[in-house]
């Protein structure tokens, strides 16, 4: 299927867009160039919209039509895209094709009222174009059509946004929805669940018609062994029942448990709760010791201003003039004054130091006893003198020297002390603060919860894969059991004329049942092995690297046994698409995917990519538009629609010049004047549509940046 | 309406279209033509089941008897062109 034009109307700012495609098939590609914000998604959801209706839409219900349309006035929505299908059929050993020119047309009335749209109901028409006009298809031949040709199913794999595709692998998004993302376009493109269906249909219909031999037949062993083939097949079907169950069952869960271990994750990110507790209880106790370390040294401070040495340092200059005055007293020998011990020692003698006798009872001891009397009353003050003269001017000096020096020492080190642990006191303080404000954002609670409800899931999980095991151990069993129960009743099915036709309906059933498995099993095998390797070649081939290359980073790529795609390095370590496999080569991967899968299962539709080239350069770029533009024998019908920016052109032009058959510019008029250069002259907000290619421009789409590329101007 | 049906007896798979028809060449050709109606009865039931037609079971038990009743026929006239 081709699609050969599009005509929109009145959808978002595509008010009246035209654009015709490429259907050569020596160039399949067609080029919308157009800037970010310059209706591109809009585009590609006109198409989708087209094709599908509401249901691809983000928002079923979203306004379509455009944000300037005058409110209550009715707006009809419209698009047109023409098609071209071929259609294959064998006539003998020929394979014969024959193209069909249809009409796709679908169409709804809004009457909008700010953002609601008050939609009537949405229409959709195929018309079949021939010689003679264009002629409506009934309506149930028109929705297979469209369901074969261009399936709502596989949208995604055909509409392809550079972002949106990234699903398949990018580490941004869950391996569940990674695996879930790539099982299903495995299994919907090779048709592995049409094939389960139809099994499963097959199934139900043989068990149906083994009741019909049973109530019919007239043997009583034919009787017995379809009973028993009933029952086992019974038990065959509700272990199948079981295992696909428990398969979902376990697939939720562990969705769930991924989902439950993101939020607690998310949570934890702060910190986990007994680290941020025993983060704070640290942080705490250590403020408890610096606030007693800091009283301690308040206390010394305290003290400090409470030593003598203080005082004596307070009280220098007063003392200096007290000492000055004793020891003018001892220059005049005021002080020290001894007379009183002198004369007490004579009088003891009995004799004075003159000679004259101080016997008991004399005169001149009575003489010596009242001057000791008299001297005793002026010795108090001079001893007083003295004694200061003699000690504490002698300490106040060494003081003086050395104690105030080491006060001041002291002062100074309890001070810095101080200092420091105030400081200490000051960033524990703050680091206690934020834990208690992590603390706070951290429902203990709720991770308890969390937890609890992970690990019951993970009990759960393990419980389920046993009782999976058992189930199929009990299916693998039943099987031969069946296959030898299913040889006797053939027999028996032969001689009994009565269920004639019931045996031939048994006969055909067996024959389709062996179809529909060994091509199941040929799906799921060989064809899932081939669109692993082909991925490998192309993405191989896209990013330039050969496995014989010695400094190569990659060995190669490769689908798994659980769907996942993985990317694999010379020493055969799997690396994280994510973070260790680069923006481009990211892409490149995705296209490789997709365009395999296409290949190997040969559904064939137009493929319609936005920005396919974003984050990538030089020659990778190159390399991978030449895959998707590349025409191979096998491609009957390739067609490839690029949304590209002329940024991503650049460098490619040559490619582009080879591949493209149509090639045309989006413009949106609000551009100007800050990226368009001439005036648009429109009366309202809208997209427009010029038919420069991607080596021109014109006055129409001629922008700011258009200096830094080496374009051509066209005259329209 | 110049569509016929005959001609969208398909789903977009080809790829397992073929292997299907493959596959229905190592199946016992019980009359002439069987194989044919074999891969035509699974082309509806692909096609019933890709358009998810709520008709499909029945249809599917139309095929089978219509298949059975085919292989009947067939065997009774192989059975009499040998007894003539």
């Amino acid at each position: 299927m081709k699609i050969s034009a599009a005509r929109i109307r009145n959808f978002k700012l595509l008010r009246k867009i035209d654009i015709n495609f490429s259907v050569d098939p020596q160039k399949p590609l067609t080029i919308i160039r157009a800037e970010n914000g310059s209706g591109k998604t809009s585009t590609l959801q006109a198409f989708r919209w087209a094709f599908h209706g509401n249901n691809v839409l983000e928002e079923p219900g979203v306004r379509l039509s455009p944000a300037n349309w005058p409110d209550g006035k009715p707006c009809e929505i419209s698009i047109e895209i023409d098609f071209i299908h071929t259609a294959t059929s064998e006539v003998g050993n020929k394979r014969m094709e024959s193209k069909q020119h249809y009409m796709l047309k679908r169409q709804v009335i809004e009457r909008p009222a700010g953002d609601e749209p008050n939609k009537e109901k949405e229409r959709m028409t195929l018309y079949e174009r021939t010689d003679i006009g264009d002629k409506p298809v009934d309506k149930s031949i028109g929705d297979h059509l469209i369901s074969t040709i261009f399936p709502e199913k596989m949208s995604d794999i055909f509409f392809t946004d550079g972002d949106v595709a990234m699903t398949f692998i990018s580490r941004r998004f869950s391996k569940d929805v990674r695996q879930n993302k790539v099982k299903s376009a495995i299994r919907l493109l090779l048709g592995v669940d049409l094939l389960d269906q139809v099994d499963a249909c097959i199934q139900k219909h043989r068990v149906r018609i083994h009741r019909e031999i049973k109530s019919n037949t007239s043997s009583e062993k034919l009787k017995k062994i379809t009973g028993e083939i009933e029952k086992c097949t019974e038990e065959k079907n509700d272990s199948e029942k079981n295992v696909a169950t428990l398969n979902e069952k376990i697939e939720n869960m562990e969705k769930e448990r991924i989902d439950f271990e993101k939020e607690l994750t998310q949570i934890l990110e702060e910190g986990s709760y007994e680290q941020l507790a025993r983060q704070h209880d640290t942080s705490k106790e250590l403020l408890g010791e610096y606030k007693d370390e800091e009283n301690r040294l308040q206390r010394s401070h305290q003290e400090l201003f409470q030593d003598e040495t203080l005082s004596q340092g307070l009280l220098e200059l007063k003392l200096k003039q007290g000492f000055d005055y004793l020891d003018s007293l001892h220059a005049k020998g005021t002080i020290p004054r001894a007379t009183v011990p002198i004369l007490k020692e004579r009088l003891e003698l009995k004799k004075c130091i003159c000679g004259a006798d101080l016997s008991d009872g004399t005169m001149e001891r009575e003489n010596v006893t009242k001057l000791i009397q008299k001297h005793r009353l002026d010795d108090d003050k001079i001893e007083h003198l003295s004694s200061l003269y003699y000690q504490t001017k002698s300490e106040m000096e060494k003081q003086a020297s050395q104690d105030t020096k080491k006060w001041l020492d002291l002062y100074t080190n309890i001070v810095e002390q101080r200092l420091s642990i105030d400081k200490k006191i000051e960033n524990t303080g703050k680091e206690l603060k934020s834990v208690e404000a992590k603390l706070d954002k951290i429902d203990e609670k709720e991770i308890q919860q969390k937890r609890t409800h992970v690990k019951m899931l993970t009990d759960a999980l393990e419980q389920c894969k046993k009782e999976l095991y058992k189930e199929k151990g009990k299916i693998e069993g039943i099987k031969p059991h069946l296959k030898e129960l299913d040889k006797e009743q053939k027999k028996l099915r032969d001689k009994d004329e009565k269920i004639f036709n019931l045996d031939r309906q048994i006969t055909a059933i067996d024959d389709l049942k062996y179809v529909v498995s060994s091509t199941l099993e040929e799906m799921t095998g060989d064809c899932l092995k081939t669109v692993s390797d082909r991925m490998n070649k192309l993405f191989l081939g896209m990013i330039g690297t050969e496995r014989e290359q010695e400094d190569a980073v990659f060995q190669g790529v490769e689908i798994n046994d659980e769907y996942n795609i993985l990317v694999k390095t010379k020493d055969n370590r799997t690396l994280s698409p994510d973070y260790e496999v680069n923006g481009a080569s990211q892409r490149a991967l995705t296209f490789a995917f997709i365009w395999a899968l296409t290949e190997v299962s040969e559904v064939v539709a137009p493929r319609i990519i936005d920005t396919p080239l974003g984050m990538m350069s030089g020659s990778v770029k190159r390399r991978v538009l030449e895959m998707i533009s590349k025409v191979t024998d096998e491609d009957i019908d390739r067609q490839v629609i690029l949304f590209l920016t002329q940024s991503e052109i650049s460098h490619t032009e040559d490619i582009l010049d080879d591949s493209s058959g149509k090639t045309c510019t989006l413009i949106k008029t609000d551009d100007y004047p800050t990226d368009l250069i001439n005036d648009p002259k429109a009366m309202q907000s809208e997209v427009r549509l010029c038919g420069c290619s991607h080596r021109q421009y014109c006055v129409h789409c001629e922008r700011k940046n258009h200096a830094d590329f080496k374009l051509s101007y066209r005259t329209s | 309406m110049t569509t016929s049906k005959k001609k969208l007896l398909k789903v977009p798979q080809e790829k397992l279209l073929k292997v299907m028809k493959n596959k229905v060449k190592n199946i016992n050709e019980r009359y002439p033509g069987y194989r044919d109606d074999i891969a035509e009865a699974l082309y509806g039931t692909f096609r019933d089941e890709w358009n998810s037609s709520h008709k499909s079971s029945q249809q599917f038990s139309r095929r089978i008897i219509a298949l059975g009743d085919r292989l009947k026929d067939k065997l009774r006239d192989t059975f009499e062109d040998e007894l003539k």
